[in-house]
């Protein structure tokens, strides 16, 4: 073969996995600056996002480094899932990952004190936090992309609600809000120290039950960095009830979870408008509550759901089986496999997804690369000389 | 814009690089943008010349697309008797086809289908190609890759050495 135009090289690389293209850095600086531009990025980011069921990786936390394992070498027939190290740079007790988009993690470590933005991908990592906030207040996260404003953000509430910090990753900045919204205290209690909010539609959502006992579902607009709430299901269940969200594809999901047993699941797949809610589900299911579909189908065929008993792999014939899954390491040079149990009441390990990408936690934003352009222009060049 | 007059029974006359004459179907052609756009504009009487691409491959594009419009024409005929088995069953086989087809092609051979296509115009063939070199570099060293495209490192020693060692891990 001979030379090829930036534009058919463009279409060739643009299908591969990060791994080779940060090998490729290294052929030309033609095609460092082509692999590293903005706009490749986003090339990237959307055609992985159009192959949707690949390059997808399963993360595991809660321990001393993080552990993932690639979606694609799943399979219904497995038992069980070994998950490797990702060599998580800094050194820490436990990390807990605190929000997913493409491809960025927001991960907490020292009980909620230093916050890292990281890419497990390219393994680039930021800390965006360092000593920052108390060990001993609950904190509601969380974190998303919104296209708009062509921004990260990470957001971070304080029991009960009415201070708000949020973290720019386009602008490298905190900047503190003040709410009127509260949450009740009985929500940052249940369950761990740490509440990840949903993300979805440019907005952060989480839903819980209010004093009167009905549904409530807050989001926080990311762009207006505002609390507004969308309008629970009609006929859902209601008090001491546990709502659960998760979403699959652009639709949200809410689970209702009720002290007796009784679980309902529905779906609202236009979004924010109460008259498309549907029940899709509604029964005792006491082996298998508090499902989270972790928004994965592996070959378009298997879904796969955290519950209390585990991961449970569940096929399109609703046939379900609890899938073991452990992590691998090596201490000394000898190799050792652990059992870990996720979503369980008492468990700080949790399950979560990501896709692959070259989206780096030095996050420039078009709207920042605007700025500043012209000097960018003039490093370009210096380099070429 | 008015629709394009092509008939079924008109045919191009495309003339390679080297000055071979292929005679195309119109309804088969319509599948280059290139060619869609001449057709629009009623600019294509006499040969059509095609500096860049040369007679093997313009051969190999014309086979290409001979068969995607075949499959097109027997597929819309038959669509509402058909079950969507059957239609499923129709793109593994196309499938098949493709990657046969592309499969059959040694290096030099893809190189000028990737680029005859994008001068074409042709997408989908553009994409099957694209598709076939990065499964074919994916695995490979920068340096193999520089042999393959024929590409000059214009990194200082100490430069490409920085950004080795920054993405160290993508060598293992």
């Amino acid at each position: 073969m001979s030379y090829l135009p930036q534009e058919l090289v463009e279409k060739i690389l643009w299908t591969l996995p990060v791994k080779s293209l940060c090998r490729f850095k290294c052929v030309s600086k033609e095609w460092l600056n082509l692999i590293s531009s903005t706009r490749f990025v986003k090339m990237h980011l959307s055609r992985t996002e159009t192959l949707r069921r690949t390059r997808l990786h399963l993360l595991a936390d809660g321990m001393w480094d993080l552990f993932s394992v690639d979606l694609e070498t799943v399979s219904y027939n497995d038992d069980k899932i070994t998950m490797l190290g990702l060599n998580f740079p800094e050194e820490c007790a436990s990390i807990t990952c605190i929000g997913s988009c493409n491809g960025l993690l927001c991960l907490t470590t020292g009980f909620n004190t230093d916050l890292f933005v990281y890419n497990p991908s390219t393994q680039e990592c930021k800390q965006i936090l360092r000593f920052g906030g108390s060990t001993d207040i609950a904190y509601l996260y969380g974190f998303g992309y919104v296209e708009s404003i062509d921004d990260y953000k990470l957001v971070r509430i304080a029991c009960p609600g009415e201070i708000i910090e949020v973290y720019s990753l386009g602008k490298k900045s905190w900047s503190t809000i003040k709410s009127g919204f509260l949450f009740p205290k009985k929500y940052y209690k249940a369950g761990f120290l740490i509440k990840v909010g949903l993300y979805l539609n440019g907005a952060i959502h989480w839903a819980f039950e209010n004093r009167k006992g009905s549904c409530v579902i807050a989001a926080f607009d990311l762009v207006e960095e505002k609390f507004k709430t969308l309008p629970p299901p009609e006929n859902v269940l209601k008090g001491k009830c546990k709502y659960t969200l998760t979403a699959v594809g652009r639709s949200l999901y809410l689970a209702a979870d009720k002290s007796d047993g009784l679980m309902q699941s529905c779906v609202m797949p236009k979004y924010g408008v109460q008259g498309s809610w549907e029940i899709i589900g509604t029964g005792f299911h006491t082996s298998f509550s508090d499902l989270r579909p972790l928004d994965v189908l592996i070959n378009n065929k298997t879904l796969l759901l955290m519950t209390k008993e585990g991961l449970v792999f569940a096929d399109a014939k609703d046939n379900e089986k609890i899938v073991e899954v452990g992590v691998k390491y090596q201490v000394d040079g000898t190799e050792h496999y652990n059992v870990v149990k996720f979503g369980t009441e008492d468990s700080r390990h949790n399950l979560h997804v990501y896709t692959e990408s070259l989206v780096s936690p030095e996050y420039k934003s078009d709207f920042t690369t605007q700025d500043i352009g012209s000097s960018e222009g003039a490093t370009k060049r210096q380099r070429r000389t | 814009m008015s629709t394009p007059s092509v008939s079924v029974n008109r045919v191009l006359k495309l003339k390679s690089s080297d000055g071979e004459i292929f005679e195309v179907k119109q309804t088969v052609a319509v599948q280059s943008g290139v060619l869609k756009q001449m057709m629009e504009d009623g600019c294509t009487e006499g040969e059509i010349p095609l500096n860049n691409v040369d007679s093997p491959t313009l051969a190999k594009i014309i086979e290409w697309c001979n068969k995607h419009h075949d499959n097109d024409v027997e597929g819309r005929v038959l669509s509402e008797e058909r079950e969507k088995e059957k239609e499923k069953e129709k793109a593994a086989d196309m499938k098949k086809w493709e990657s046969e087809f592309i499969d059959a092609l040694n290096r030099d051979e893809i190189y000028f289908l990737l680029t005859g296509s994008n001068y074409m115009d042709i997408k989908e063939l553009l994409d099957c190609a694209a598709q076939k070199v990065a499964d074919m570099v994916k695995g490979k060293t920068p340096e193999a890759i520089r042999e393959m495209f024929n590409i000059q490192s214009d990194f200082t020693e100490e430069e490409e050495e920085a950004i080795r060692k920054e993405n160290q891990w993508a060598f293992d």
